[in-house]
């Protein structure tokens, strides 16, 4: 069942199959988030959002440019305080326990960035060293064939296209196991190819190494192709979240996602 | 020091290569050593050249009585002077460069947010960065002090005896505690101003401030002491208030404390030949005290502005 889910196209067929796949796996927040509200000034970019992630998930963040996405992955991955609230990641609380939190997630912000004049491996080896993985050179080679990468490890950065970035990115993110994978906009500006090669190394890291997906996005055609769970996020305050199956029975007279989307957008105007 | 410290000062040493900054800083020096103990070697023989002239001139003239030769009891270790100046007016500027690129680095690169989502505390990152600014500038000085070694060795013809390497070597360490104090100024502002341009302003207008016009307040009657170290203190004919504040001044005036410190170690006179390196920092204690306090408030500094860092700062409103 498994191995034909990338070449499943009916929205429907696939959300059961992830579905299905998520009530065998442990039923636990591994990402718990408790009246988180951050403000800038007047700004305010959270407003109390509260959320579970199941262990498993691959949960999809949706919300309009603006809506809070980044802010909520950035304060998730320690990066940034909250004004308000607490979350926690794996059982530990994002403030007090910040190492041990970044020890147990990896992370992909958009648009990722390396040290431009040195190669990929330089890069890695950093990052891994960082993350601390004993044996680098091996881990590296292993999460390189993993993704297929091989061969372009001596190539600097800075001759890499934006979807070899993408790839780097994500070895740099799963190098040391994580437990979590958070992906910032993971798809932007990459070309249909590499859009399909990013949807799929996601689906077969949580297939294959169980790692819990929460991925931030507002391309609504990625959600339906890799999400398990959606939440939608609108001017920093959670709107909605199910399941994608859930979401397509309770929309059925909604054709596409976008139409679901643009009706819960609505509702909550209302 | 841990792991991730020497990952991150290994990483920034490298990278210091891969740009060639290192190298290009490294042959800066190497060449401003060479030129010192040329220029040095070249004006002690004119000055000898003209004394040996005048005194067969003098002969053939039938003096009864020949001047004493300007260089006797003025040691050897003097020949190499013009490093003081070369470190206070460009070896702080370079390392003012090397503090200032080092943490540019990950700015312009954009790699400081995934760095700081890997399990690694702050201060081990500044630690780090601090050690990696260290190691350039402690190689760069040991290759200049073993330069200066052989070129002052080769021109007088014997090693130098063991109280002057002494010297030599007390020399070079003050230059770099001197140096790497611009340094941490330099990643200080790095880290903690948003401006590029600023972040390098702000640490040039300081050593503006330190090298030119602190010494023009302090000294500025004794222009000698302004860019040739000088112990000659001349009394200046001006009132007691700019007196006073001269006095005032003076123990901050931390580039004519390194002048001093510096021109006592190299024996620019017979009379700092035999001062002990001991008694030499004996009596500028204050004032060198005042440099490693100023060495420790940026280093403090850095280790506040990584905490007050946010690796997220173009993209707060998203």
């Amino acid at each position: 069942m498994n191995k034909n889910i990338n070449s499943i196209t009916n929205l429907k067929e696939r959300s059961q199959i992830l579905n299905l796949q998520d009530k065998k796996k442990l039923e636990e927040a591994v990402i718990d988030v408790n009246g988180l509200t951050k403000r800038y000034k007047d700004f305010v970019a959270l407003d109390n959002l509260n959320l579970q992630v199941n262990k498993g998930e691959i949960f999809g963040f949706l919300g309009h440019n603006g809506a809070g996405k980044t802010t909520t992955v950035n304060i998730l991955t320690t990066l940034l305080s909250p004004t308000e609230g607490s979350a926690r990641i794996c059982g530990f609380d994002i403030g007090g326990n910040s190492i041990d939190v970044r020890k147990r997630i990896g992370y992909l912000p958009e648009n990722v960035k390396f040290y431009e004049n040195l190669t990929a491996y330089e890069n890695l080896s950093f990052f891994a060293k960082l993350s601390g993985i004993q044996n680098p050179k091996v881990k590296i080679f292993e999460v390189l064939d993993y993704l297929e990468f091989r061969g372009f490890e001596n190539k600097k950065m800075g001759e890499f296209s934006k979807g070899m970035k993408q790839r780097i990115g994500i070895a740099q993110a799963i190098m040391h196991e994580p437990e979590i994978l958070f992906l910032d906009e993971p798809t932007s500006g990459l070309d249909p190819s590499g859009v399909k090669k990013l949807r799929e190394v996601i689906l077969n890291l949580n297939r294959e190494k169980h790692i819990t997906i929460f991925m931030n996005t507002h391309l609504l055609s990625e959600v339906a192709r890799t999400c398990s769970t959606i939440g939608i996020l609108s001017h920093g305050s959670l709107i909605y979240k199910d399941s994608l199956e859930n979401t397509l029975n309770k929309f059925k007279d909604e054709t596409t996602l976008e139409d679901i989307f643009l009706n819960i957008g609505n509702r909550s105007k209302k | 020091m841990t792991g991730k410290i020497n990952t991150i000062a290994g990483h920034e040493f490298k990278t210091l290569f891969k740009e060639k900054t290192f190298v290009l800083i490294l042959i800066i020096f190497i060449l401003m050593t060479l030129f010192s103990t040329y220029i040095g070697w070249s004006s002690r023989t004119t000055v000898e050249n003209v004394y040996q002239e005048t005194v067969k001139k003098l002969i053939a003239d039938g003096a009864a009585k020949q001047p004493a030769d300007p260089f006797i009891g003025i040691p050897v270790l003097s020949i190499i002077k013009n490093m003081i100046v070369y470190v206070f007016l460009i070896g702080s500027l370079l390392a003012i460069i090397i503090g200032y690129n080092s943490f540019l680095r990950e700015r312009q690169s954009g790699v400081s947010k995934i760095i700081f989502s890997k399990p690694l505390e702050r201060k081990d990152f500044v630690l780090g960065k601090i050690a990696g600014i260290l190691y350039p500038l402690l190689i760069i000085t040991a290759i200049s002090f073993l330069i200066s070694l052989a070129s002052v060795s080769l021109i007088t013809g014997k090693m130098l005896p063991s109280p002057s390497i002494f010297k030599l070597v007390a020399f070079y360490l003050v230059s770099l505690i001197y140096m790497l104090m611009f340094a941490m100024t330099g990643l200080f502002f790095s880290i903690y101003l948003k401006s590029e341009s600023m972040a390098l302003l702000i640490p040039v207008i300081i050593w503006i401030f330190i090298s030119f016009v602190l010494p023009e307040l302090t000294s500025a009657l004794n222009p000698n002491a302004l860019l040739n170290p000088t112990n000659i203190q001349s009394a200046t004919p001006h009132g007691q208030f700019l007196l006073a504040i001269q006095g005032a001044l003076k123990p901050f005036s931390v580039s004519e404390t390194y002048k001093l410190i510096s021109g006592n170690l190299l024996e620019l006179d017979s009379a700092s030949s035999s001062l002990s390196i001991m008694k030499i920092f004996m009596n500028n204690l204050g004032s060198f005290v005042f440099i490693i306090f100023l060495l420790g408030f940026s280093v403090f500094g850095c280790f506040y502005a990584m905490i007050k860092f946010n690796a997220c700062e173009e993209e707060i409103y998203e």
